[in-house]
């Protein structure tokens, strides 16, 4: 079940009505929210619903040995690592898998040995990497006392609560449990930017991320040897575009959801590509994975705490998992790695940079930083390596036919600088919105609101394309 | 991505507000408080949705139909293609359906521009020719 779709809205308006109706018992409502939840997922395949229900019980149990064990230390840790091994090795059997069969069975075909292994097909569950991820920060925050524990049903919600469940943002337990423990109050401020980041998500998703990858950046990728060089540099900016319209129009969607329902979601993405910095990028970019990235794993590595060297290590190592964690793909791993090594030489610049060298001026910073990450997305969005390397060959007009801008329309370039233009509007524009908007009358704001809705349906294209952070 | 040591949403929290009361909080949905009481929050939300609602049903009977058509064929969809149809029909003869083709015609017309117009093939043109 998709956001921008009939029946999600069908589907929303009764979890709205039963969910308020139901105000009277927090319980109920937060069973009428957890079957609904397993409603949403069941609809891409029923089989994953009991997944989700076994690992909400795996975390949920792993945490309470956890505690259990409070007065030995070595069993506290020993509880972790299991849970956490737990989580790693449903995630890895399901993204992993088949990725690791393939690769192990070309490493014994270069050493000769000549085996066709049995690689099963595993299905991806939809959001698996969220859930799970979700998961084990929630025995990590036990265990390192950072957050309370939570009751099963709680437990249960938090891992399946269906606004962030498939593509995030990741809501970690300290932030949403607390939410769950009583009846949430409406106020028209929430229930006002809602509504606002629904209908700017559906825009940002329904006509610039559709038209981009239906007009332009799915062809040329699909074949970047076809295409010519300005061609292919439309659509590397295009996809730049798509995936950020595409996916913090996820984000928006499901924290608007979320708060039409009662719940405040945490931030996911503030107009990433104004960084002027690599470290500023992951600032604002996919905020609550990098979050998630820094607290678990970069600081588990070592962090900054035992030198610069060490510090690097963590840098380059937790970029490097942290494009694994989008699939299980070596462009994945190229992606990470580009971004690990700007990470790390940025890092190491601002200790060796000599002291009478001016700084670049912040538009050269941030422009360098937005085309070292356009750099990234040909790796991140290319179908294979031998892919990504043609469409960087195409880009400097090797092996590409002459120049052509057979792909490109005016529209589309419009859409790429539309998409371009919303990082350089004020921080607070939307939140502005919503403070007007809840200043006035219910019915005027519900005909604008479905009136720009009906806009957004005429312009979108037919159908309606998966959000590209479902795969992950 | 990681940050040396800081704590991020402390971060948020300390951020300065703007001329509105504006600042970075831990969620996009929370707002300064007003300068008067709203109240009747929920009242206020069911009814902003109705009205969109109403407005979706009223001048999108389109967007209805087509999903319709989309169920997968059992009895009830059956029915529910029905019920699309006709309203579809009750609609349009108000001219409701009309805006949102309208709307849909420009932008596809805007879509259909290029840089260039597309000049014929060789062999067109002399089909044309002759």
């Amino acid at each position: 079940m998709l956001f921008p779709t009939l029946t999600f809205g069908l589907f929303f308006l009764l979890v709205y009505a039963a969910t308020w109706l139901a105000r009277g018992s927090n319980e109920w409502r937060k069973i009428i929210l957890l079957v609904a939840s397993w409603i949403f997922y069941g609809w891409w395949d029923t089989r994953f619903v009991l997944l989700l229900i076994l690992s909400a019980i795996l975390n949920w149990g792993a945490a309470r040995l956890i505690l259990a064990a409070d007065e030995k230390p070595w069993l506290r840790k020993a509880w972790l690592v299991l849970g956490v091994a737990a989580n790693l090795t449903i995630l890895g059997f399901f993204k992993y898998y088949g990725f690791f069969m393939v690769q192990l069975e070309a490493l014994l075909r270069l050493a000769g040995w000549e085996r066709d292994l049995a690689i099963m097909q595993v299905v991806l569950p939809v959001g698996i990497s969220f859930f799970t991820f979700q998961g084990m920060s929630y025995l990590i925050d036990i265990y390192r006392r950072q957050t309370a524990p939570a009751a099963l049903l709680d437990m249960t919600l938090l891992m399946s609560f269906f606004p962030h469940l498939v593509a995030g943002p990741i809501v970690r337990a300290s932030h949403l449990v607390p939410q769950f423990e009583r009846v949430p109050e409406m106020t028209r401020g929430m229930a006002a930017m809602g509504i606002a980041l629904i209908v700017w998500g559906l825009f940002k998703k329904a006509v610039i991320a559709s038209e981009l990858a239906t007009g332009l950046v799915d062809t040329v990728f699909f074949d970047p040897s076809a295409h010519g060089s300005l061609d292919l540099i439309a659509a590397a900016y295009g996809y730049a575009v798509q995936i950020y319209c595409d996916f913090s129009a996820y984000s928006d969607m499901a924290i608007g959801i979320a708060a039409l329902l009662g719940y405040r979601f945490p931030h996911n993405f503030n107009q990433p590509y104004r960084a002027a910095s690599l470290q500023d990028f992951w600032r604002r970019w996919h905020i609550s994975l990098s979050s998630w990235l820094r607290d678990y794993l970069y600081v588990s590595l070592g962090g900054s705490h035992h030198g610069l060297r060490r510090l690097c290590f963590s840098l380059m190592a937790t970029m490097l998992l942290g494009g694994l964690w989008h699939g299980a793909s070596w462009n994945f791993v190229i992606w990470g790695a580009i971004h690990g090594s700007v990470l790390v030489a940025e890092r190491l610049w601002r200790e060796y940079r000599p002291k009478s060298w001016r700084p670049l001026p912040a538009w050269l910073d941030i422009l360098v930083t937005f085309h070292i990450v356009l750099l990234g997305w040909i790796f991140f969005r290319a179908a294979s390596f031998g892919d990504a390397l043609a469409f960087l060959g195409g880009v400097a007009g090797r092996g590409a036919p002459a120049v052509s801008t057979a792909m490109l329309t005016p529209m589309l370039l419009a859409l790429i600088l539309l998409g371009m233009t919303f990082h350089f509007m004020p921080r607070f524009t939307i939140q502005q919105v919503g403070m007007r908007l809840r200043a006035m009358p219910a019915s005027l704001v519900g005909i604008g609101a479905g009136l720009l809705i009906l806009v957004v349906d005429a312009m979108r294209p037919e159908g309606v394309a998966p959000f590209i952070y479902y795969q992950f | 991505m990681p940050r040396d040591g800081s704590v991020p949403d402390k971060v948020i929290e300390r951020t300065p507000a703007d001329a509105n009361g504006l600042a970075l909080s831990l969620s996009p949905v929370d707002l300064p408080e007003p300068p008067a009481p709203l109240p009747n929050g929920l009242r206020w939300t069911t009814i902003t949705i109705a009205w969109a609602t109403l407005v979706l049903l009223l001048l999108n009977a389109h967007a209805l139909r087509s999903w319709a058509y989309q169920l997968p064929p059992t009895d009830l969809s059956a029915k529910v293609v029905t019920l699309a149809e006709s309203w579809y029909d009750n609609v349009d003869r108000f001219g409701l359906n009309r805006p949102v083709e309208a709307m849909h015609g420009w932008w596809q017309t805007a879509k259909d521009h290029r840089f260039r117009e597309e000049q014929p093939a060789p062999a067109d043109a002399g089909r044309a020719a002759g």
